[in-house]
């Protein structure tokens, strides 16, 4: 979280405390600027992935075009033969490898196409929530078997995706039960879990997955918002049951969160995230008692509001600076 | 004891030979960016609700245009004190910020009113024009005289914004895109180089960035192409549908030069066979851009970003190449079986070239280009 050598050289540079003609080299001294090794293993990784999310999406494509001229049983030959290809590659190459794991992630997508030409074949009739869960549940086990991070997460988005399309399909008939805060609810316990079991993973010694932070923060960005969400809507509603779960989970969240992420593993992204948060639910909380309950006058009002929003941001900004300050000692 | 990370950084530069004295002092900005975002989106709600109490406060006393735009003015002038005179204070910082969205939404709506915009007729366009060039030139003054990275970016997205509106209006759609791309490449390219002025460098590169997928995000999800300014304003696209082709082909001939001077700086002779390898790829994916100009523009964003060690630059490309992937499902012009073709053939390509990559150019300890 300390400020990169590019920016820090930049602003010496700013300051004319580094000459101009010096700081190329002494961008390069400084690692600042990739080496060559550094555009190889770039260039490398950016081939591998984009070249198998384009292929992939070529075959997604082509079974979307719904091809008339090619039969049935040509078109599972052709998905299952692509799958056979990929799981060959994967025993080629191996899952210890990042090409194998990729092939791996490659083969679990076309998973997903097979299962979609069941149901264009078929008409099977069944609702297209069960077949982002039943994807799910059939690449959990490769996902174990790979150990690889981007596979995990895909399974997330699947189950995310099939928990948002059942509700969506059962909104209208089960809208009295299963309302907008029951899927928010879900889809908060299932995102946490899984940021709790990554954080997990990352105390239990894997220092490859200590690396990886970009993991940490998208999963506590999801967790993060869909409990500030539910921490609002527990406030705008007027009945004293609603409240209750919702500010208690978000208070809940919130202390773990600055617990975990200021004491045990520091991270001021997360700790940034919290502070929005609390932007929001305090001023949300001040609005609600200003207009609702003092019925106060409009304009003062949005300055008192303003002026919260203002302090609260600050004060949050100058905390996370010392903890930034604190940690580049 | 513990040392300061920059402390160990100047000596290392010390010892080379490339800095001479003390380490210098410490700047005031030393935030991350994610905690600038936070700053920024508290800022704009905070702007918000101040513009509220100006609104229903203030103006429903004094209903005159030319009242809102004195106030305006002043909170604007009152912002640029704020920044210029109390530093180092995170406060009047988001104070300042939210003081100057306000003064400039009660400016702009004066303008409007000035203007006659409410009461639409025959002038509506000429006036939105003229409103494009007062917001253009109010926006680089905020840029050049308030010191605040959060604010130059918000200047400047909203000048280039203001600016590329004028360009559309006088026929350069859909050039635009291609201008905004050069633009960000060039900015970028000159970072190191024009150093002196670090800050201002990078606000401005942000926000050429920040429009210029702004400009393809509307253009291709929310408008739909050219029909929105040819039915708002009957502005006809510069070279009808050739246009189109042309400024794709023209992105692509900013990733080729892109590629050619990241070459030069990792003293890659151009005409070896790694060079011709770089250039011929990029000429592969200019080609394949044509249709869909995102994956060309994300691309340059990302080489612009790794080759200058800007993650964030990086991330933002990778973004874009990713969402315009998913563009490709919407072109009309193309079945979804040549489609399917175009992406299988290109990922294979990719995947051999990569491999390829490891036969000519194999990993080696002292790689250096």
């Amino acid at each position: 979280m300390r400020k990169s050598n590019r920016l820090i050289l930049l602003e010496w540079a700013e300051q004319s405390r580094i000459d101009g003609s010096k700081l190329p080299q002494a961008l390069h001294l400084t690692d600042a600027i990739p080496s060559g090794n550094d555009w190889h293993r770039f260039l490398d990784k950016l081939f591998l992935v984009l070249g198998t999310l384009l292929a992939v999406s070529g075959v997604i494509f082509f079974f979307a075009y719904n091809w008339d001229e090619i039969g049935r049983f040509s078109r599972f030959a052709l998905v299952q033969g692509l799958i056979v290809l990929t799981l060959a590659g994967v025993w080629h190459l191996g899952l210890e490898k990042i090409t194998g794991k990729v092939a791996l992630l490659a083969s679990g997508i076309l998973v997903g196409v097979l299962l979609a030409l069941v149901g264009q074949t078929y008409q099977t009739g069944a609702d297209t929530y069960e077949l982002f869960a039943v994807w799910c549940v059939l690449l959990i086990p490769w996902a174990f078997l790979s150990r690889f991070d981007m596979m995990w997460l895909f399974c997330l988005m699947l189950l995310n995706t099939a928990i948002t399309l059942y509700y969506q399909t059962f909104g209208g008939f089960f809208s009295m039960v299963l309302g907008v805060e029951q899927m928010l609810w879900l889809l908060f316990i299932i995102n946490t879990v899984a940021l709790l079991v990554w954080e997990w993973l990352v105390q239990s010694g894997n220092t490859a997955r200590r690396s990886v932070r970009w993991m940490t923060r998208l999963l506590a960005t999801i967790s993060g918002g869909l409990i500030t969400t539910l921490a609002i809507l527990a406030i705008l509603a007027y009945k004293p049951f609603n409240l209750l779960p919702g500010l208690v989970g978000w208070i809940i969240w919130m202390l773990v969160a600055y617990h975990w992420h200021r004491k045990v593993e520091l991270d001021v992204y997360v700790l940034a995230i919290g502070v929005l948060s609390l932007v929001a639910v305090t001023n949300v909380t001040l609005s609600r008692i200003l207009f609702d309950s003092l019925s106060l006058n409009d304009s003062i009002g949005f300055l008192m509001v303003s002026l919260s929003v203002i302090a609260v941001s600050a004060l949050g900004a100058v905390w996370l600076k010392r903890v930034v300050s604190e940690a580049q000692t | 004891m513990t040392v300061r990370y920059e402390t160990t950084l100047w000596q290392r530069l010390s010892d080379n030979g490339l800095v001479v004295g003390d380490e210098p002092a410490r700047t005031e900005d030393s935030a991350p960016w994610y905690v600038r975002t936070m700053l920024g989106i508290a800022g704009w709600v905070g702007a918000l609700f101040l513009l509220g109490a100006l609104f229903s406060g203030i103006t429903m006393l004094v209903d005159s245009a030319f009242a809102d735009g004195i106030l305006g003015t002043m909170a604007c002038l009152f912002a640029i004190i704020i920044y210029r005179i109390i530093r180092n204070n995170d406060f009047m910082g988001q104070f300042g910020f939210a003081i100057s969205l306000a003064g400039q939404g009660l400016l702009v709506f004066s303008l409007m009113r000035g203007l006659q915009l409410f009461e639409g007729g025959e002038a509506f366009i000429n006036q939105i024009r003229l409103l494009a060039l007062m917001l253009s030139i109010l926006q680089t003054i905020l840029f050049l005289m308030i010191p605040n990275f959060l604010h130059r970016i918000w200047s400047g997205v909203i000048c280039i914004g203001a600016i590329t509106f004028l360009l559309i209006q006088f026929g350069l759609y859909p050039f635009t895109s291609t201008l905004l791309l050069a633009g960000a490449a060039i900015v970028w390219l000159q970072e190191f180089k024009w150093a002196k002025y670090s800050a201002m460098v990078q606000a401005l590169g942000y926000s050429l960035v920040f429009v210029c997928i702004a400009h393809l995000i509307t253009d291709n999800h929310v408008l739909g192409l050219s029909q929105f300014w040819q039915q708002t304003f009957g502005v006809r696209p510069l070279g009808s549908v050739w246009g189109n082709n042309l400024t794709a082909l023209l992105s692509g001939g900013v990733l080729l030069a892109v590629v050619w001077i990241v070459l030069q700086r990792v003293q890659l002779p151009l005409m070896s066979g790694k060079g011709l390898g770089a250039l011929l790829l990029a000429l592969l994916i200019a080609v394949v851009g044509i249709r869909t100009q995102g994956i060309t523009i994300g691309l340059v964003f990302v080489l612009l970003g790794y080759a200058h060690g800007n993650k964030v630059l990086t991330g933002m490309g990778l973004v874009t190449l990713v969402l315009f992937l998913s563009q490709f499902y919407y072109q009309l012009n193309l079945t979804l079986l040549q489609k399917s073709l175009v992406l299988f053939f290109s990922g294979i390509a990719l995947l051999v070239v990569r491999q390829m990559m490891h036969v000519f150019w194999p990993k080696t300890d002292s790689n250096n280009a």
